[in-house]
């Protein structure tokens, strides 16, 4: 197990990946830099939609391109317009990087939002291994945020036992657990594996509803419920992609942070800004509203 | 040749059904081609060779995905030139741009009107790319551009572009218009066929 953040564990991946791929080629667009090729890596500058259609070319002639477009602040829109014009027939195994906190709906592609880093190795690994176009959104909220990331990338994909596929259950408010409580001690994350098993779908009227109440007191988290419902439906149901994003809550919330996850619904707030009752309260009302966390994970800012 | 020639009019006489402008380009390009060499066909790209599907028809490519492959056959080290159609647009410029810029082993063919041949040499040309008029029905004027292309790409000597003029007329009256018959008559001047085989 090493410490790491998002950029440091898919890094690790591509070096991984590198020493058993030959054919494998990071494609890199910076807007700053000349044409370049070193080793396994190619600068790009940036020009127009260039790159998506030359990582194509290098898939369909053999290659395992990463096309890496972090250094884009609207690669999402850029890469929904691409795809938009870009025959079926020209769309080879390819995995794409961006960096953005939520993605358009992009059809027949994989699109894949790890929420930690441990996720993000798990994630390029994964898609490497993938015989179709892989989005790797990375979300700059997290990037920073370091976790432990297993060395053996078999151990990514092992953890708990699959669980079986159920019915939805009528929404229920789950007792909240508290993270410094002794008696039962946080479990660890899902592994990504897992994770994207137990994915259901949201109802996206539902979803438009409930960030619509949202929106009169959480702004932000409603901006992103609502793509999410946008993404789950057209997206995410038909590929394996991670749900999970972090929504920073406005300043009256205490600075407070809320994960939304497929499973569970976390909120890591500051008891010196916020009452612990208030924030439990808020975690009830916002998993009441949000239909579908089993479980809730109260958690002190450290 | 006589062999080379017999070839490229059966891929003519199958591309050329269309009335597509470069089927003769493309059909003298794929005869010319070598197995592990690419061929863009529409949005795919066609392995050339023995065992490789035929192909039926001749649409623009995109020319970025083209360079994108000639990369990937660069990067390989096995050789191999990309041959690809395309049309005078601002994807061929970006194209040009960087297939320059990384010396690729690629061939664009681009179809064009004898009016508009300066304006798009001068492009070109101010890329640092080669660019090679050539009269885009006849297979004999074809041969040499492309095969002087084709070989460039292959030494590592970086991307060509062929001007292939569609509506050049004809050095003398007697001189077909239609690429095919225009073979036809040079296979039987030769003595490489009769008349009636080729009918």
């Amino acid at each position: 197990m090493s410490m790491m953040n998002c950029s440091a564990a898919l890094q690790a991946a591509l070096d991984q990946a590198a020493q058993r791929m030959n054919n494998l080629m990071v494609i890199h667009v910076d807007p700053d830099a000349a044409d370049a090729t070193s080793g396994r890596r190619l600068s790009l500058p940036l020009s127009s939609d260039a790159q998506l259609a030359f990582a194509l070319g290098c898939a369909q002639a053999g290659l395992r391109p990463v096309l890496d477009l972090t250094a884009l602040r609207d690669a999402p829109q850029r890469l929904q317009a691409a795809f938009a014009a870009l025959p079926r027939a020209s769309r080879r195994p390819l995995v794409i990087r961006v960096a953005a906190r939520r993605c358009p709906a992009l059809p027949g592609v994989r699109v894949i939002a790890p929420a930690n880093a441990r996720e993000c190795a798990g994630a390029m690994r994964f898609a490497l291994q993938a015989d179709l176009i892989s989005v790797i959104v990375e979300n700059p909220l997290i990037a920073y945020e370091a976790c432990e990331v297993p060395d053996e990338p078999e151990e990514l994909f092992s953890g708990a036992p699959l669980p079986e596929e159920t019915p939805p259950e009528p929404p229920a408010v789950a007792p909240v657990e508290t993270a410094e409580s002794p008696a039962e001690p946080e479990p660890a994350p899902a592994p990504l594996r897992a994770m994207a098993c137990r994915i259901r779908p949201y109802d996206p009227a539902g979803l438009t509803r409930v960030a619509a109440l949202l929106g009169r007191a959480r702004g932000e988290l409603a901006a992103l419920c609502c793509a999410k419902a946008g993404r789950t439906a057209q997206v995410d149901l038909e590929t394996d992609a991670a749900l999970g994003e972090t929504a920073c809550l406005p300043p009256e919330a205490g600075g407070a942070r809320l994960w939304v996850g497929c499973d569970r619904l976390a909120l890591c707030w500051d008891p010196g800004a916020l009452p612990e009752e208030e924030a439990r309260s808020l975690l009830r009302e916002t998993a009441a509203l949000l239909e579908t966390p089993e479980r809730l994970i109260l958690e002190r800012d450290s | 040749m006589k062999e080379l020639l017999l070839k490229i009019r059966a891929l003519l006489s199958r591309l050329g059904e269309s009335g597509e402008p470069l089927a003769a380009t493309a059909a003298v390009a794929l005869g010319l081609l070598e197995e592990g060499d690419l061929f863009a066909d529409g949005p795919e790209l066609s392995a050339v060779g023995d065992g490789a599907p035929a192909v039926e028809r001749v649409a623009p490519a995109d020319p970025l995905l083209a360079a994108g492959a000639a990369f990937a056959l660069q990067r390989r080290g096995e050789g191999g030139v990309v041959v690809a159609p395309a049309q005078d647009a601002d994807r061929l410029y970006e194209a040009i741009a960087l297939a320059v810029r990384l010396a690729l082993p690629l061939v664009l063919l681009v179809s064009c009107r004898q009016s508009a041949l300066d304006g798009l040499s001068s492009r070109v040309m101010a890329a640092d790319m080669a660019c090679i008029p050539a009269d885009g029905r006849g297979v004999m004027n074809l041969m040499p551009a492309l095969r002087l292309a084709i070989d460039k790409a292959r030494e590592g000597d970086g991307p060509t572009l062929i001007e292939c003029v569609s509506d050049q007329a004809p050095e003398d009256e007697d001189t077909p218009a239609s690429p095919l018959d225009r073979l036809n008559s040079v296979l039987i001047l030769e003595g490489y066929a009769l008349p009636e085989e080729l009918a």
